[in-house]
């Protein structure tokens, strides 16, 4: 039972595409999609909705307004009071509750026990029809998401690492160039006017979809659905600014140096890679995965065991699976002590660049399928992240059931396709390197 | 906007039952098996338990520097190179099955587990062992590994967090004692690690049979041969790994970690606590604790969470819960507060345990919880490795099979009057000691007053 392990291969997935469970998608006349993916495993369902909308929508001097509307969505609506909307949850034995908000969209979630999904459907009802927008919620929510900003980008060392990547590899004005979050100063200035009209323009039936996944079938849905849902209306939103698409390659090479007082000196590095969905999408994914992710990955190898260079890390690049515009892959490094941060930049470039001649070999593939093929059976061994799934394909490519396509996509990727890949985006000139050095003011912030 | 048609609310019908998992028991191979049966369940998780942790750690020579985190260390360099495998092929071989390696090392016990497909768990099983029985502790690897792991210690302190938690045990147990101190050490501690030491701990203290845990679709996995493959080569028994020490007497009400610039302040606010077992002795119900724990601090609903962040937006979230971990348990509130609200965050947290000692829960509440925890069973066991979890509870409270299920029918019968009692056996206000990383210039006298206050 000794040395086998390297020498299997990724199994080829099943004909469901490593997705076993039946899944059926339907609309309400208000345009509100509904997708149902039964599993009598446990006595629970996963309830997700996903809103068409994220950072990407705000207009200028409004950044971080999706992310704090958001917020507001938990602060009760028609016959929700303030501070109750987690508490009808947690009374019928909910939980797993929360929402997240990024640069493409905003997803709700919660997992009940099926003999509470009613209530949770008719709780997401609720705040989709009638939530309390008032001056007293927007105060409180925007102090709290201010704390969220200095607990996660300003209080910590590197913390805003992804927002001025993000200003870097996007030009002014593209939806891409803002991080989420936002700035405190656009937020002081959130008035409850800016709300309602976010409201009315993107939570709208038709702008959203909603997916119960467990114990639970289709006619059930269906009734639930139309019991709840059915009279709310559908809504115009505005025209989405057309946005121009971008060179296949930042215009770079961009190199910007920050001096913090942050432990040790390290890289960030962004590329531009293909949108989510579009053809050399999945490549671009495995390329991260060969090159840049885990112990037996190309980076680790060269740049920690090989030539002691760099720290050890778990991830070297990762891919962000934009869906909307052209996507990025970033990257991090950090020398070890005593190394020149020169040294290690250059020699992070060769292997990446490298990899434009050199395809990955069988064994080094079969790490890169392995790896993913059982991310994805993790992902969607919970009812709460297998609903997220579908509801991302539903809102991305119309259909639900392009989920099963997911891992055959991945899977399907042939050395070359990877080899390819990397002779697109690891190049001088498509790249965006963020340098922290250490500084020791004690104000760096 | 016109009023939409609103739906009435609906009234939830009851939840079913809950049955955790079938869990074996067993003697296999020479060493002890716990097992929980996932029928269908595509992916297994694969853990073995061993010594040592933190207490386990030599007593330093007079003058040196304590060797503070090498348990944990000793653990993460059980995959860095085995006899059969270089560092990078062992990784390489780990990730080719799908598996997910992970390291967990805490004051008393050491866990290393894989989880991964099903289809793959003889050889993910035979990688386990390669590690715990076979690890090479090559110095080439070592090195790199030490060197690394004392960066990224520097890099932890760095982040607000640790120096709170550090701050908080120092004041409970004292510096001097080993568990006055962090488990994982510190930068410097770390800092003074040697590949000797390494490999002198890890012959005298993670070298026994240990017990295999497993959780998967039993019906596909073959237990003695795993059993067979992990307690090969095994030394006879498990060495027990010494208590840690009293908490001190007297103890300081306020200790701060100062952090200047920080634009928020991290607290730590705590008091020991006996262990599960110790509590089970004494007659505390354990159900009825974590019922008041989670009114306490332990969901968005809960007292500290609704007032720090919902009513005064001082944080992004608030939580308190009790840990009834071997040797020793430990109650703490832990939150982090924008910087000009450090001295009322303390007063407003230090009020609100104080009123729940006193006041208790009310019935309100008591509903909520009970239906929210029984609820949160069934969706938080989803994943083998959350049953793997509970499978590691088990062993190291010597809890029996079914624990779980009939923890589950407990809670919904468990009564107003059993949970505030409960709180009133368990949580000791007065014995609250407050740790606080942050902008000390910024709140100094203020906070001291309010800690006082309480």
């Amino acid at each position: 039972m000794v040395r086998q392990p390297s020498e299997g291969t990724a199994e080829n997935p099943a004909a469901d595409g490593g997705f076993r469970w039946p899944v059926r998608q339907f609309s309400l006349d208000n345009g509100l999609r509904v997708v149902v993916c039964e599993d009598r495993t446990s006595p629970i369902a996963g309830v997700n909705l996903w809103y068409n909308v994220g950072s990407r929508h705000e207009p200028a001097g409004k950044h971080g307004f999706a992310h704090l509307f958001e917020h507001l969505m938990f602060q009760g609506s028609a016959q929700v009071g303030k501070t109750e909307h987690f508490s009808v949850l947690q009374e019928v034995g909910g939980s797993a509750i929360n929402a997240t908000t990024s640069a493409d969209r905003t997803n709700y979630y919660q997992t009940v026990p099926s003999a509470a999904l009613p209530t949770a459907l008719w709780l997401e009802a609720d705040r989709m029809g009638s939530l309390a927008l008032t001056q007293e919620n927007l105060d409180n929510q925007r102090e709290v998401v201010k704390n969220e900003r200095r607990q996660r980008y300003d209080n910590v060392p590197y913390g805003r690492w992804a927002e001025i990547l993000l200003a870097l590899a996007y030009p002014e004005g593209h939806p891409y160039h803002h991080s989420t979050i936002g700035s405190m100063a656009e937020l002081d200035s959130a008035e409850q006017s800016d709300f309602t009209a976010f409201y009315e323009s993107y939570y709208s039936p038709d702008n959203a979809v909603l997916t119960v996944v467990g114990d639970a079938d289709e006619a059930q849905v269906r009734g639930l659905a139309e019991e709840y849902f059915g009279a709310l209306p559908a809504r115009p939103r505005p025209a989405a600014p057309s946005v121009a698409a971008l060179p296949a390659g930042i215009e770079g090479p961009v190199h910007e140096v920050i001096e913090e007082p942050v432990p040790l000196p390290r890289f960030f590095f962004g590329f531009r890679a293909t949108r989510f969905g579009r053809p050399g999408a999945a490549a671009d994914e495995v390329l991260a995965a060969v090159l840049g992710r885990g112990r037996g990955a190309r980076l680790f190898s060269e740049l920690v065991t090989k030539r002691e260079l760099a720290q050890a890390e778990g991830s070297y690049l990762a891919s962000w699976q934009l869906a909307w515009h052209e996507s990025m892959l970033s990257g991090m490094v950090t020398p070890r002590p005593g190394v020149d941060p020169a040294e290690l930049l250059a020699a992070y470039f060769e292997v990446c660049e490298q990899a434009a001649t050199l395809a990955p070999t069988g064994a080094e593939l079969d790490r890169a399928r392995s790896m993913l093929e059982a991310d994805w059976a993790r992902e969607l061994s919970s009812v709460g992240s297998r609903a997220d799934q579908l509801s991302r394909h539903a809102v991305l490519f119309g259909a639900a059931d392009r989920v099963r396509d997911r891992l055959p996509e991945l899977l399907s990727v042939t050395a070359e396709d990877v080899r390819a890949a990397a002779e697109r985006i690891f190049t001088p000139n498509n790249r965006v390197t963020l340098e922290y050095r250490v500084s020791t003011a004690s104000e760096g912030n | 906007m016109t009023s939409p048609r609103l739906a009435a609310r609906p009234t939830a019908a009851a939840q079913r039952p809950y049955v955790f998992p079938e869990v074996r028991k067993l003697e296999l191979a020479g060493g002890r098996v716990v097992a929980a049966h996932l029928p269908g369940q595509p992916l297994a998780w694969l853990g073995v338990m061993l010594g040592g942790g933190a207490l386990a750690e030599p007593l330093p020579a007079d003058g040196a520097v304590a060797l503070d985190g090498l348990s944990r260390a000793t653990a993460s360099l059980l995959d860095e190179g085995t006899e059969n495998y270089t560092a990078d092929e062992f990784g390489a071989a780990v990730e080719s099955l799908g598996g997910r390696w992970g390291v967990d090392s805490g004051w008393q016990s050491t866990k290393v587990t894989i989880d991964l497909p099903v289809s793959r768990a003889e050889a993910g099983v035979g990688l386990l062992a390669e590690a715990v029985r076979r690890p090479a502790f090559r110095d080439v690897d070592t090195r790199r590994f030490l060197s690394d792991l004392a960066s990224a210690k520097r890099e932890q302190f760095a982040r607000p967090g640790m120096r709170a938690q550090q701050a908080l045990r120092n004041a409970l147990y004292g510096e001097q004692a080993r568990y006055g101190r962090l488990a994982g050490g510190t930068p410097e501690s770390t800092a003074a690690l040697t590949g000797a030491a390494v490999k002198e701990f890890h012959a005298r203290w993670l070298r026994g049979p240990g017990v295999l845990l497993v959780a998967g679709d039993l019906d596909l996995l073959d237990l003695e041969a795993l059993a067979a493959a992990v307690f090969a080569d095994a030394a006879t028994g498990d060495p027990t790994t010494p208590d840690g020490g009293a908490p001190l007497a007297e103890r300081q009400r306020l200790t701060i970690a100062d952090r200047p610039g920080a634009v928020q302040s991290t607290l730590r606010i705590g008091h020991p606590v006996p262990t599960r077992r110790e509590l089970m002795a004494a007659g505390v119900d354990i159900v009825a604790l974590r019922v008041a724990s989670t009114i306490l601090g332990g969901s968005f609903s809960s007292r500290l969470n609704q007032e720090l962040r919902e009513v005064k937006g001082y944080t992004y979230g608030a939580h308190s819960s009790f840990d009834l971990g071997r040797p020793q348990g430990l109650y703490s509130a832990n939150t982090e507060v924008q910087t000009d609200s450090t001295a009322p965050a303390v007063a407003d947290a230090l009020r609100i345990i104080h009123e729940f000692f006193d006041g208790g829960a009310t019935a309100a509440e008591l509903e909520l919880t009970r239906a929210y925890l029984a609820g949160a069973t069934p969706i938080g066991l989803q994943s083998p490795g959350a049953v793997g979890d509970r499978l590691i509870e088990m062993t190291r409270h010597d809890l029996p099979g079914d624990y779980i299920t009939t923890e589950h029918a407990r809670l919904l019968e468990v009564t107003l009057d059993e949970v505030n009692e409960a709180v009133r056996a368990v949580l000791r206000p007065q014995d609250l000691v407050v740790a606080v990383e942050g902008d000390e210039s910024a709140f100094g006298a203020e906070l001291a007053k309010a800690a006082r206050e309480a």
